[in-house]
C-alpha cells in the first residue's frame, strides 16, 4: 500500500506553506481545508485584504516594477519607496497595486526562509575555497542582494508549489541559481574546488539515503550480506529511477519504508522476503524545501557568515552585525 | 540547556487511520454507534496487506533462512527452531483472538473508537517489528540449540547487520550536522570515522536508531571533535551533543542501550 506524504499531513511547523502570507497571486482561492482542519481560504483572503490595504500604497508601485524586472534593482526601488503612497479606501477591490504589495510581503517572508540555506552555502564555499574575510564580506553582500531578487521573483510560485505539496522544481531552481551566484568572482581553482566538494557532498547524501533505506529494509526482511550488497548496487545504479527519498524520511520511520519501485528491490529477495515487503506500508516522502535536516531538535545555523538584511522590508540582522561576522578571520579547517 | 523532544506522531497517525476507516466505510455506522468489522480489525492489525498467518509464516521463514545460511543448521536444529517459532506465532495469535472477541462485531460510540484502535496498536507494532526478537521463545531455543561454533557464526552475522544499520544512522546524523555547519569532504569522513571508532552500535537495531546515534555522539570528548572541526562548526556539534544527552534516559527506558 502506498501513501503519499505531502506537506500538510506530515509537515513540520514553519514550512513555507504556513508562513507565506496570502494566496498565490492570480490563483483561485483555495477551497480545501488546511491540513490542520482550519478553513484556510477565508482566513487568507481576509489577511490579504488587510495587508493590501496597509501596504498597497507604499509598496505597490515599486513592487510592481520590481516584479517586472525581477532582480535586485527592483528591490532597491522598493526599499527606497520612490513612489508616494496611494490612497486605499476601505473595501476597495484588490487591484494590481495590492497584488504587488502582497507579492512584496510574500517575498520578504520567503527571503527570510531562504536566508539560512544561502548563508550555509556561503559558509561552505568559504571553507572549500579558502575565502579571506574580505572576500567573504563581499560575497555576503552580493548574495544578500541576489537573494532579494530571487525571493521576489519566486515567492508567488513558492506559495503555489507549497500548496500543491511539491517544492522540488523550486528547490532545484534555487540550488542551481545559488550555486551559479556563489561561483561568480571565484578563481578557476576555487570554482573547481567548490564543484569537487559539492559533488562529494551530494555523493555522501546519496550513499546515506541508500544505507538508511537498506537498514530499514533489513529490519523488516532480514537481508543476507549478499542481498545487502546486491540491493545497494541496484539502488546506486538506478537511483534516478527510484525517486530518491529525502533524508528526513529516515529520521522518524517506524513501521513504514520510503517508496522505491518494488521491482528494483524485490528481484533480489526470496519469496518470503517479498511477501513481507508487500506487507510493509510504503510512503512517498517529498522534499521539505527550506528546512534543514533535524533529528528531534533543530540545530543552530553556523554563525561564521551573515547575510546583510533584506531590502524587501522583512526582518534582518543589522548591517553592522553582519559586517562584523563576515570580517572575522576565515575558518581554519582542522585535520583528523 | 537540553530539550527532550520525543519523536512520536501517534496522534496524527491515529487520526489518519480513524479517518481513513470512516471514509472507506469499513466501519458500519448505526446512529452514533460504530460496529467494528473483521475487515477493519485486520486492516488495523496488519495494515490490510496480508493475512495474519501468511505474514507471520513469512517472518518465521526469513529468520530460519538467516539461521540456516549463517550457522549451517542441521535438519533437527531447523525443526526445533520451526517449532519454537510456531509457539511464538501461536502465542501472538492467541492475543489477537482475545482482542477480536472483545471488539469485532461490537458497537462503540464514536468517541471510543480511538481507544479501540489504541488497544490494537501494540499488537500491530509487535507484528511489524517481528515476533522473533530477543525475548521470544525462538531466540531462546536458538541460543540453546546452536553449538559454540554455530553461535559464533550467527552472532557475527547479527553484529554485522547491527553495525551496518548503526553506520547508516551515524551517516544521517553527520548529514544533519553538515546542513547546519557545512563540512568539507575530509571533515565529513574524519567525523564519520571518529564516531564509528569511538562509539558502539545498539543491542538491536530499530525505530530509534537515529536518536541512538545522537546519544552516542554525545559521549565523544569535545577535544576529539575539535581535532576535526573548526570553532564555528564545533558550536553546532556541541549543540547536537546536548540534544543527544537529553535523549539518553528516554532511550534507556525504551531498552535501547549499547551492545556489550
Amino acid at each position: 500500500m502506498n501513501v503519499s506524504c505531502r506537506q500538510g499531513v506530515f509537515a513540520r511547523r514553519g514550512s513555507f506553506a504556513r508562513r507565506l502570507p496570502g494566496p498565490p497571486l492570480g490563483a483561485a482561492p483555495p477551497r480545501r481545508a488546511a491540513p490542520c482542519g482550519r478553513p484556510r481560504g477565508r482566513r487568507r483572503r481576509r489577511w490579504t485584504a488587510a495587508l493590501a490595504a496597509a501596504l498597497g500604497g507604499a509598496l505597490g508601485a515599486a513592487g510592481a516594477r520590481l516584479f517586472e524586472t525581477g532582480d535586485a534593482r527592483g528591490a532597491d526601488a522598493l526599499a527606497e519607496g520612490k513612489r508616494p503612497p496611494a490612497e486605499v479606501a476601505p473595501g476597495t477591490p484588490a487591484g494590481p497595486a495590492d497584488d504587488a504589495a502582497i507579492r512584496a510581503q510574500q517575498a520578504a517572508v520567503y527571503r527570510e526562509a531562504l536566508a539560512p540555506l544561502a548563508a550555509a552555502e556561503l559558509s561552505f564555499v568559504s571553507r572549500t575555497c579558502g575565502l579571506t574575510a574580505e572576500e567573504r564580506a563581499r560575497r555576503a553582500a552580493a548574495l544578500g542582494a541576489w537573494l532579494d531578487g530571487f525571493a521576489f521573483e519566486h515567492a508567488a510560485a513558492a506559495v503555489r508549489q507549497a500548496d500543491a505539496g511539491d517544492a522540488t522544481t523550486l528547490q532545484q531552481a534555487f540550488e542551481s541559481s545559488l550555486s551559479a551566484e556563489l561561483q561568480q568572482g571565484l578563481s578557476a581553482e576555487q570554482v573547481a574546488a567548490y564543484r569537487r566538494e559539492r559533488q562529494a557532498r551530494d555523493a555522501y547524501r546519496l550513499e546515506t539515503a541508500i544505507d538508511c533505506y537498506l537498514a530499514k529494509l533489513d529490519q523488516h526482511v532480514v537481508l543476507s550480506a549478499e542481498q545487502y550488497a546486491q540491493v545497494r548496487d541496484e539502488l546506486r545504479a538506478h537511483w534516478e529511477d527510484v525517486s530518491a527519498p529525502p533524508l528526513h524520511a529516515f529520521v522518524h520511520l517506524n513501521n513504514v519504508l520510503p517508496e522505491t519501485p518494488a521491482a528494483r528491490v524485490a528481484k533480489h529477495l526470496h519469496p518470503e522476503q517479498r511477501r513481507l515487503l508487500r506487507g510493509i506500508q510504503q510512503v512517498r516522502f517529498q522534499e521539505t524545501f527550506g528546512q534543514r535536516l533535524q533529528i528531534g531538535g533543530e540545530l543552530p545555523l553556523i554563525d561564521d557568515v551573515a547575510l546583510p538584511p533584506t531590502r524587501l522590508g522583512g526582518d534582518g540582522a543589522a548591517p553592522e552585525a553582519a559586517a562584523a561576522v563576515n570580517a572575522a578571520p576565515a575558518p581554519q579547517e582542522n585535520g583528523p | 540547556m537540553t530539550r527532550n523532544v520525543r519523536p512520536f506522531r501517534s496522534r496524527g497517525l491515529l487520526a489518519l487511520h480513524a479517518a481513513a476507516a470512516l471514509l472507506c466505510g469499513a466501519v458500519r455506522c448505526g446512529g452514533q454507534e460504530f460496529t467494528l468489522t473483521q475487515e477493519q480489525f485486520n486492516a488495523w492489525l496488519s495494515r490490510g496487506t496480508d493475512s495474519l498467518h501468511g505474514f507471520t509464516s513469512a517472518q518465521l521463514g526469513v529468520e530460519l533462512q538467516m539461521a540456516r545460511a549463517t550457522a549451517r543448521l542441521a535438519d533437527a536444529q531447523a525443526a526445533k527452531l520451526q517449532l519454537a517459532g510456531d509457539c511464538d506465532v501461536a502465542r501472538f495469535t492467541g492475543q489477537v483472538d482475545e482482542l477480536q472477541q472483545r471488539f469485532v462485531g461490537k458497537s462503540f460510540p464514536q468517541q471510543e473508537l480511538g481507544e479501540v484502535y489504541r488497544e490494537i496498536q501494540p499488537l500491530a507494532q509487535q507484528l511489524q517489528q517481528g515476533l522473533f526478537g530477543d525475548a521470544s521463545l525462538y531466540a531462546k531455543v536458538l541460543r540453546q540449540t546452536l553449538d559454540p561454533a554455530q553461535r559464533q557464526l550467527y552472532d557475527e552475522a547479527r553484529r554485522g547487520r547491527r553495525a551496518r544499520s548503526y553506520a547508516a544512522a551515524v551517516r544521517l546524523l553527520i548529514a544533519a550536522i553538515d546542513q547546519s555547519a557545512p563540512l568539507t569532504e575530509r571533515q565529513r569522513e574524519a567525523l564519520l570515522e571518529l564516531v564509528l571508532r569511538r562509539t558502539r552500535p545498539p543491542r538491536s537495531a530499530g525505530t530509534y536508531d537515529s536518536f541512538y546515534a545522537c546519544t552516542q555522539f554525545a559521549t565523544l570528548d569535545v577535544q576529539e571533535l575539535a581535532a576535526v572541526l573548526d570553532a564555528a562548526q564545533l558550536k553546532v556539534a556541541t549543540k547536537a551533543q546536548e540534544q543527544g544527552l537529553g535523549w539518553q534516559a528516554w532511550l534507556a527506558s525504551m531498552g535501547v542501550t549499547p551492545e556489550p
